[in-house]
Protein backbone atom coordinates (compact mmCIF):
# COMPACT_ATOMS: atom_id res chain seq x y z
CA UNK A 1 0.00 0.00 0.00
CA UNK A 2 1.31 3.05 -0.61
CA UNK A 3 1.51 6.35 1.90
CA UNK A 4 -0.79 9.32 0.63
CA UNK A 5 0.76 12.84 1.64
CA UNK A 6 -0.48 15.72 0.50
CA UNK A 7 0.75 18.90 2.05
CA UNK A 8 -1.54 22.22 2.52
CA UNK A 9 -1.10 25.15 0.30
CA UNK A 10 -1.93 28.63 0.33
CA UNK A 11 -3.56 28.53 -3.11
CA UNK A 12 -5.98 26.10 -1.68
CA UNK A 13 -6.36 26.65 1.89
CA UNK A 14 -9.29 24.49 2.19
CA UNK A 15 -7.83 20.85 1.24
CA UNK A 16 -6.11 19.72 4.86
CA UNK A 17 -2.82 18.39 4.97
CA UNK A 18 -2.58 14.48 4.48
CA UNK A 19 -0.02 12.27 5.83
CA UNK A 20 -0.90 8.61 6.00
CA UNK A 21 2.03 6.17 6.59
CA UNK A 22 1.42 2.81 5.99
CA UNK A 23 4.54 1.50 7.59
CA UNK A 24 4.48 3.27 10.68
CA UNK A 25 0.74 2.76 11.18
CA UNK A 26 0.02 6.87 11.49
CA UNK A 27 -2.34 8.85 9.58
CA UNK A 28 -2.30 12.77 10.54
CA UNK A 29 -5.24 15.41 9.29
CA UNK A 30 -3.91 18.89 9.55
CA UNK A 31 -4.68 22.72 8.56
CA UNK A 32 -8.40 23.48 7.45
CA UNK A 33 -10.68 21.28 5.56
CA UNK A 34 -13.77 23.01 4.16
CA UNK A 35 -13.93 22.24 0.18
CA UNK A 36 -16.95 21.84 -1.92
CA UNK A 37 -16.81 18.39 -2.56
CA UNK A 38 -16.11 16.83 0.74
CA UNK A 39 -16.13 13.02 -0.89
CA UNK A 40 -14.02 13.73 -3.98
CA UNK A 41 -11.28 14.54 -1.95
CA UNK A 42 -12.31 12.10 0.97
CA UNK A 43 -12.99 8.83 -0.82
CA UNK A 44 -9.30 7.51 -0.91
CA UNK A 45 -8.73 8.45 2.47
CA UNK A 46 -11.79 6.29 3.04
CA UNK A 47 -10.93 3.77 1.04
CA UNK A 48 -6.81 3.54 2.04
CA UNK A 49 -7.87 3.31 5.72
CA UNK A 50 -10.53 0.38 4.99
CA UNK A 51 -7.25 -1.08 2.95
CA UNK A 52 -5.23 -0.57 5.42
CA UNK A 53 -6.74 -2.93 8.26
CA UNK A 54 -7.01 -5.70 6.01
CA UNK A 55 -2.86 -5.35 5.91
CA UNK A 56 -2.38 -4.19 9.47
CA UNK A 57 -3.43 -4.15 12.99
CA UNK A 58 -2.31 -1.09 14.82
CA UNK A 59 -3.25 2.26 14.04
CA UNK A 60 -3.02 6.26 15.47
CA UNK A 61 -5.02 8.51 13.73
CA UNK A 62 -4.40 11.99 14.54
CA UNK A 63 -6.73 14.82 13.76
CA UNK A 64 -4.64 18.76 13.65
CA UNK A 65 -7.37 20.25 11.96
CA UNK A 66 -7.64 24.10 13.06
CA UNK A 67 -11.07 24.64 11.16
CA UNK A 68 -13.84 21.73 9.29
CA UNK A 69 -17.04 22.85 7.83
CA UNK A 70 -19.90 20.52 8.15
CA UNK A 71 -19.60 18.97 5.23
CA UNK A 72 -16.34 17.87 6.98
CA UNK A 73 -17.70 16.70 10.06
CA UNK A 74 -20.00 14.17 7.95
CA UNK A 75 -16.85 12.86 6.88
CA UNK A 76 -15.18 12.73 9.84
CA UNK A 77 -18.42 10.85 11.63
CA UNK A 78 -17.17 8.25 8.70
CA UNK A 79 -13.81 8.20 9.69
CA UNK A 80 -14.73 7.25 13.13
CA UNK A 81 -16.82 4.78 12.12
CA UNK A 82 -14.09 3.08 9.88
CA UNK A 83 -11.86 2.67 13.54
CA UNK A 84 -14.68 2.25 15.77
CA UNK A 85 -14.99 -1.22 13.20
CA UNK A 86 -12.08 -2.05 13.27
CA UNK A 87 -11.35 -2.15 17.25
CA UNK A 88 -14.22 -4.09 17.20
CA UNK A 89 -12.75 -6.78 14.97
CA UNK A 90 -9.69 -6.69 17.52
CA UNK A 91 -7.32 -3.96 16.11
CA UNK A 92 -5.77 -1.71 17.79
CA UNK A 93 -6.89 2.17 17.12
CA UNK A 94 -5.61 5.00 19.03
CA UNK A 95 -7.43 8.81 17.84
CA UNK A 96 -5.61 12.02 19.24
CA UNK A 97 -7.21 15.41 19.00
CA UNK A 98 -5.21 18.17 18.80
CA UNK A 99 -6.53 21.60 18.99
CA UNK A 100 -6.04 25.00 20.20
CA UNK A 101 -7.94 25.37 23.80
CA UNK A 102 -9.48 29.04 22.41
CA UNK A 103 -12.05 27.13 20.52
CA UNK A 104 -14.60 25.70 22.91
CA UNK A 105 -17.13 24.99 19.76
CA UNK A 106 -14.57 22.72 18.40
CA UNK A 107 -14.06 20.82 21.64
CA UNK A 108 -17.88 20.22 21.76
CA UNK A 109 -17.75 18.88 18.39
CA UNK A 110 -14.97 16.68 19.64
CA UNK A 111 -17.01 15.18 22.31
CA UNK A 112 -20.17 14.71 20.22
CA UNK A 113 -17.83 12.74 17.88
CA UNK A 114 -16.54 10.49 20.56
CA UNK A 115 -20.13 9.85 22.32
CA UNK A 116 -21.93 9.34 19.12
CA UNK A 117 -19.11 7.06 17.33
CA UNK A 118 -18.41 5.57 20.91
CA UNK A 119 -14.74 5.63 20.34
CA UNK A 120 -12.49 7.34 22.42
CA UNK A 121 -10.44 10.53 22.08
CA UNK A 122 -7.57 11.73 23.48
CA UNK A 123 -7.52 15.70 23.38
CA UNK A 124 -4.68 17.77 23.48
CA UNK A 125 -4.80 21.57 23.61
CA UNK A 126 -2.49 24.07 23.22
CA UNK A 127 -2.40 27.75 23.26
CA UNK A 128 -0.16 27.87 20.07
CA UNK B 1 -31.08 45.60 4.95
CA UNK B 2 -28.55 45.56 1.76
CA UNK B 3 -27.64 49.06 2.06
CA UNK B 4 -24.15 48.76 1.19
CA UNK B 5 -23.59 53.10 2.06
CA UNK B 6 -24.07 52.03 5.13
CA UNK B 7 -20.61 52.91 7.32
CA UNK B 8 -21.29 49.62 9.09
CA UNK B 9 -20.71 47.11 6.45
CA UNK B 10 -16.82 46.27 6.19
CA UNK B 11 -17.24 43.65 3.29
CA UNK B 12 -19.68 42.54 0.86
CA UNK B 13 -20.28 41.11 -2.58
CA UNK B 14 -22.58 39.87 -4.89
CA UNK B 15 -21.52 36.84 -7.61
CA UNK B 16 -20.90 33.64 -7.36
CA UNK B 17 -20.05 31.86 -4.02
CA UNK B 18 -17.05 29.65 -5.48
CA UNK B 19 -14.53 27.86 -2.72
CA UNK B 20 -12.03 30.38 -4.29
CA UNK B 21 -13.41 33.62 -3.60
CA UNK B 22 -14.79 32.18 -0.12
CA UNK B 23 -11.57 31.04 0.91
CA UNK B 24 -10.22 34.96 0.23
CA UNK B 25 -12.67 36.52 2.12
CA UNK B 26 -12.56 33.69 4.82
CA UNK B 27 -8.61 34.56 4.78
CA UNK B 28 -9.49 38.80 5.40
CA UNK B 29 -12.36 37.89 8.16
CA UNK B 30 -9.52 36.23 9.80
CA UNK B 31 -7.00 39.54 10.03
CA UNK B 32 -10.00 41.91 11.69
CA UNK B 33 -8.82 42.65 14.93
CA UNK B 34 -11.26 41.23 17.77
CA UNK B 35 -10.09 41.02 21.26
CA UNK B 36 -11.50 37.67 22.22
CA UNK B 37 -10.30 35.22 19.98
CA UNK B 38 -13.11 33.01 20.36
CA UNK B 39 -15.78 35.00 18.79
CA UNK B 40 -12.99 35.98 16.11
CA UNK B 41 -13.13 32.55 15.34
CA UNK B 42 -16.92 31.82 15.18
CA UNK B 43 -16.98 34.75 12.74
CA UNK B 44 -14.58 32.63 10.57
CA UNK B 45 -16.76 29.55 10.83
CA UNK B 46 -20.25 31.40 10.92
CA UNK B 47 -19.31 33.15 7.77
CA UNK B 48 -17.99 30.10 5.79
CA UNK B 49 -21.35 27.61 6.99
CA UNK B 50 -23.65 30.81 5.73
CA UNK B 51 -21.44 30.99 2.23
CA UNK B 52 -21.35 27.10 1.77
CA UNK B 53 -24.94 27.94 2.40
CA UNK B 54 -25.50 30.22 -0.61
CA UNK B 55 -22.91 27.60 -2.97
CA UNK B 56 -24.59 24.76 -2.06
CA UNK B 57 -28.82 25.46 -2.54
CA UNK B 58 -29.23 29.34 -4.15
CA UNK B 59 -31.61 28.21 -7.20
CA UNK B 60 -29.30 30.44 -9.31
CA UNK B 61 -26.41 29.04 -10.30
CA UNK B 62 -23.48 29.49 -12.60
CA UNK B 63 -20.44 27.53 -13.99
CA UNK B 64 -16.81 28.54 -13.80
CA UNK B 65 -14.21 27.01 -15.03
CA UNK B 66 -13.37 24.09 -13.02
CA UNK B 67 -16.39 24.37 -10.79
CA UNK B 68 -19.69 23.21 -11.97
CA UNK B 69 -23.21 24.60 -10.37
CA UNK B 70 -22.49 27.54 -8.29
CA UNK B 71 -24.69 29.35 -6.36
CA UNK B 72 -24.94 32.83 -6.66
CA UNK B 73 -25.80 35.64 -3.78
CA UNK B 74 -24.82 38.11 -1.57
CA UNK B 75 -23.50 38.74 1.59
CA UNK B 76 -22.69 41.71 3.99
CA UNK B 77 -20.63 41.78 6.97
CA UNK B 78 -21.09 44.72 9.20
CA UNK B 79 -19.51 46.00 12.52
CA UNK B 80 -21.70 46.93 15.40
CA UNK B 81 -21.00 48.35 17.66
CA UNK B 82 -20.67 45.34 20.32
CA UNK B 83 -21.26 42.55 17.90
CA UNK B 84 -21.16 41.65 13.87
CA UNK B 85 -24.32 40.61 11.67
CA UNK B 86 -23.64 38.67 8.75
CA UNK B 87 -26.46 38.63 5.89
CA UNK B 88 -26.43 36.34 3.08
CA UNK B 89 -29.34 36.62 0.36
CA UNK B 90 -30.19 33.85 -2.52
CA UNK B 91 -32.81 32.88 -4.46
CA UNK B 92 -34.77 29.65 -3.68
CA UNK B 93 -37.37 27.98 -5.47
CA UNK B 94 -40.56 29.08 -4.14
CA UNK B 95 -41.64 25.42 -3.08
CA UNK B 96 -38.96 25.13 -1.25
CA UNK B 97 -39.66 28.14 1.02
CA UNK B 98 -42.42 27.24 3.88
CA UNK B 99 -40.16 24.12 4.64
CA UNK B 100 -37.36 26.48 4.75
CA UNK B 101 -38.87 29.11 7.11
CA UNK B 102 -40.71 26.29 9.50
CA UNK B 103 -36.76 24.68 9.71
CA UNK B 104 -35.55 28.08 10.72
CA UNK B 105 -38.09 28.74 13.32
CA UNK B 106 -37.87 24.74 14.94
CA UNK B 107 -34.07 25.93 15.09
CA UNK B 108 -35.03 28.84 16.89
CA UNK B 109 -36.64 27.02 19.57
CA UNK B 110 -34.42 24.70 20.30
CA UNK B 111 -31.95 24.89 22.88
CA UNK B 112 -28.13 23.69 23.27
CA UNK B 113 -28.55 20.06 23.76
CA UNK B 114 -31.29 19.60 21.45
CA UNK B 115 -29.13 21.16 18.57
CA UNK B 116 -26.51 19.40 18.98
CA UNK B 117 -28.69 15.93 19.47
CA UNK B 118 -30.69 17.20 15.84
CA UNK B 119 -27.25 18.08 14.39
CA UNK B 120 -25.70 14.36 15.43
CA UNK B 121 -28.81 12.89 14.51
CA UNK B 122 -27.88 14.01 11.09
CA UNK B 123 -24.57 13.24 10.30
CA UNK B 124 -25.04 9.68 11.70
CA UNK B 125 -28.13 9.77 9.20
CA UNK B 126 -26.15 10.94 6.81
CA UNK B 127 -26.89 10.01 2.72
CA UNK B 128 -23.71 8.46 1.72
CA UNK B 129 -21.32 10.83 -0.87
CA UNK B 130 -23.84 13.58 -0.55
CA UNK B 131 -21.78 16.55 -0.38
CA UNK B 132 -23.77 18.75 2.24
CA UNK B 133 -24.18 17.42 5.59
CA UNK B 134 -27.55 19.61 5.71
CA UNK B 135 -27.08 20.73 9.30
CA UNK B 136 -25.17 24.21 8.53
CA UNK B 137 -28.20 26.28 10.19
CA UNK B 138 -27.98 24.50 13.07
CA UNK B 139 -23.98 24.78 13.26
CA UNK B 140 -24.87 29.05 13.08
CA UNK B 141 -27.08 28.84 15.79
CA UNK B 142 -24.72 26.36 17.75
CA UNK B 143 -21.55 29.02 17.22
CA UNK B 144 -23.66 32.35 17.40
CA UNK B 145 -25.92 31.16 20.50
CA UNK B 146 -28.22 34.25 19.06
CA UNK B 147 -31.45 33.92 17.17
CA UNK B 148 -31.28 33.30 13.60
CA UNK B 149 -33.39 36.17 11.40
CA UNK B 150 -34.43 35.02 8.14
CA UNK B 151 -37.18 36.43 5.71
CA UNK B 152 -38.42 35.39 2.27
CA UNK B 153 -38.89 38.22 0.05
CA UNK B 154 -41.95 37.29 -2.46
CA UNK B 155 -41.51 39.60 -5.21
CA UNK B 156 -38.16 38.21 -6.13
CA UNK B 157 -37.89 34.44 -4.32
CA UNK B 158 -34.87 35.80 -2.56
CA UNK B 159 -34.09 34.12 1.08
CA UNK B 160 -32.23 35.95 3.29
CA UNK B 161 -30.85 35.11 6.64
CA UNK B 162 -29.15 36.38 9.51
CA UNK B 163 -26.72 36.03 11.70
CA UNK B 164 -25.32 38.17 15.00
CA UNK B 165 -21.84 37.30 16.44
CA UNK B 166 -21.10 38.71 19.33
CA UNK B 167 -17.87 40.82 20.09
CA UNK B 168 -17.35 38.66 23.39
CA UNK B 169 -18.06 35.26 24.91
CA UNK B 170 -18.27 34.58 27.83
CA UNK B 171 -20.46 31.59 28.33
CA UNK B 172 -19.04 28.27 27.25
CA UNK B 173 -21.02 26.24 24.65
CA UNK B 174 -20.29 22.96 27.08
Amino acid sequence: MNNIVLQPSREVPYFPGVNFDFEGGKCDLYEESYMEEPYKFYKPILEWLKEFFIHKDCLEFNFRLTYFNTSTSKVIVEILEILKKSQLAGKSVTVNWYMQNDDPDMLMEIHDFESDSDIKINITTSTE
Amino acid sequence: MFQLNNKRVILAYKGPFSIQALSIFGNYIKTIPIEDPGAKTKLFKIFLELAQNVSYYSSEKCDLDDNPSIGIGTFILKDEDDHFVIITRNKIQHADTHKLMQYCNQINNLNNTELRDLKNHKLKNRKEYENSAHVGIIQLALLSMNRITFSFDQDDEHFEISVKINKRYDKEPI
